[in-house]
């Protein structure tokens, strides 16, 4: 066994467990950071396929960012005094975990049965060649990506805004 | 080098644990959560094949990076809507807002 | 040859994290083993500048931090974009400098929606 073998295991156990642990565990807080070693552990696994930019990416923008937007809203909402009766069926709960199953063994079964031969040139993901595919052949996406932000951060200010007007 | 097969059954069990989160969980951050976590899985398939996919290539890169900005975005906006949906309804529940749901 | 290099590269980056876990795991458990162990229930109770605690922690806070954080989050995808721009723009010429000025432009739209609303101001 490799060593990137190895490194993928780990990586993969903490990011499988980090993730059922967002639906385990009881208290919001102790989710969102469980989430937040999930996006570790991808991040690892985005540097064990040579694209490096892309793992300081997603901690930069997960680890860094969203996590901590998650934690504002939670300290928005008042958490404690929000109650959770009656608890979903056991029956709905059951027919989504066979569902989910079924699904994820439908899955598995089709992706372990292929035989994809791996690419014959490998490179590494830098950020030069991602800004030159982003830039060359991606323009228009580019600054599609561009309008999305700026209608996000004006939408989320004028849904989020109100309460300050009236104070 | 890595057989690309087993990144795509690690995104297909995270994506599948971020499903039954959507489906089963009422509080409306965890939710959010879930898809992140959803999100999360597509992208380790998207670097997957550009890295080690029978057509290595760094255009999925790309439309990873466009994919993790939009779930920016996405959570932007989804918890602006949760706070504007708890100053006015004071609940946090996935199933008591369903105003728009008829009978 | 170039792959090789890039995995040994981080190792380094490994041995790097394993002494970062490591370093106040063994210095906490450490800790426990030697310190004495004495707790009453002053100095068990929150530390708020040597005055008696009053209220709670978990208060709900106001809604202009959250909004920070929305800008904090726009303009760091931002940047995530001036990364791959930065190096390759040698390669790109004149369009690539066009395209990130739109970009910016647009960004600074939503700036100036922010500066105008008055929502970055704290009072």
């Amino acid at each position: 066994m490799t060593g990137q073998e190895i490194m993928f295991i780990i990586l993969a156990l903490i990011a499988i467990c980090c993730a059922s642990l967002v639906i385990v565990l009881k208290r919001i807080s102790h989710r969102v950071l469980s989430m937040a070693f999930c996006s570790f552990a991808i991040a690892g696994l985005y540097f064990l396929l040579r694209a490096e930019f892309l793992g300081i990416i997603q901690i930069m923008v997960y680890v860094g960012g969203l996590t901590v937007l998650f934690v504002f809203a939670v300290m928005m909402t008042d958490h404690r005094t929000t109650t959770f009766v009656p608890e979903r069926s056991k029956v709905f709960k059951f027919v989504s975990f066979i569902g989910v199953g079924s699904l994820l063994s439908i899955m598995l079964i089709g992706i372990l049965g292929m035989d994809l031969p791996a690419g014959t040139e490998p490179f590494i993901g830098t950020a030069e060649a991602i800004g030159l595919e982003l830039y060359g052949n991606y323009v228009i996406a580019f600054l599609g990506v561009g309008i999305l932000l700026l209608a996000a951060l004006i939408g989320a200010i004028v849904i989020a805004r109100k309460e300050a007007d009236e104070q | 080098m890595m057989p690309v097969t087993l990144f795509l059954a690690l995104g297909a069990i995270l994506f599948c644990i971020g499903l039954y989160g959507v489906l089963t969980r009422r509080h409306i951050v965890v939710v959010l959560v879930c898809i992140e976590l959803m999100l999360n899985s597509v992208n380790i398939n998207l670097v997957a094949f550009s890295s080690v996919g029978p057509v290595a290539n760094v255009t999925g890169q790309v439309f990873s990076l466009f994919v993790i900005t939009i779930a920016a975005a996405e959570v932007a906006v989804g918890l602006a809507i949760l706070i504007a949906l708890y100053r006015n309804r004071a609940s946090i529940d996935v199933i008591k807002h369903d105003l728009l749901r008829s009978s | 040859m170039e792959l090789d290099l890039y995995f040994s590269n981080y190792t380094y980056v490994i041995i790097f994290v394993l002494f970062g876990v490591a370093l106040p795991v063994v210095s906490l458990t450490f800790g426990r083993l030697l310190r004495p162990k004495n707790p009453y229930d002053d100095k068990l109770s929150t530390y708020e500048s040597g005055i008696k605690p009053t209220g709670e922690a978990q208060i709900r806070f106001h809604v202009a931090y959250y909004i920070v954080a929305i800008e904090f989050i726009i303009f760091d995808i931002e940047t995530v974009f001036l990364y791959p721009w930065a190096v390759s723009l040698g390669q790109l010429g004149w369009v690539g400098l066009n395209a990130m000025l739109i970009f910016i432009l647009i960004l600074a739209l939503g700036l100036g929606y922010s500066w105008k609303k008055r929502v970055l101001e704290w009072n």
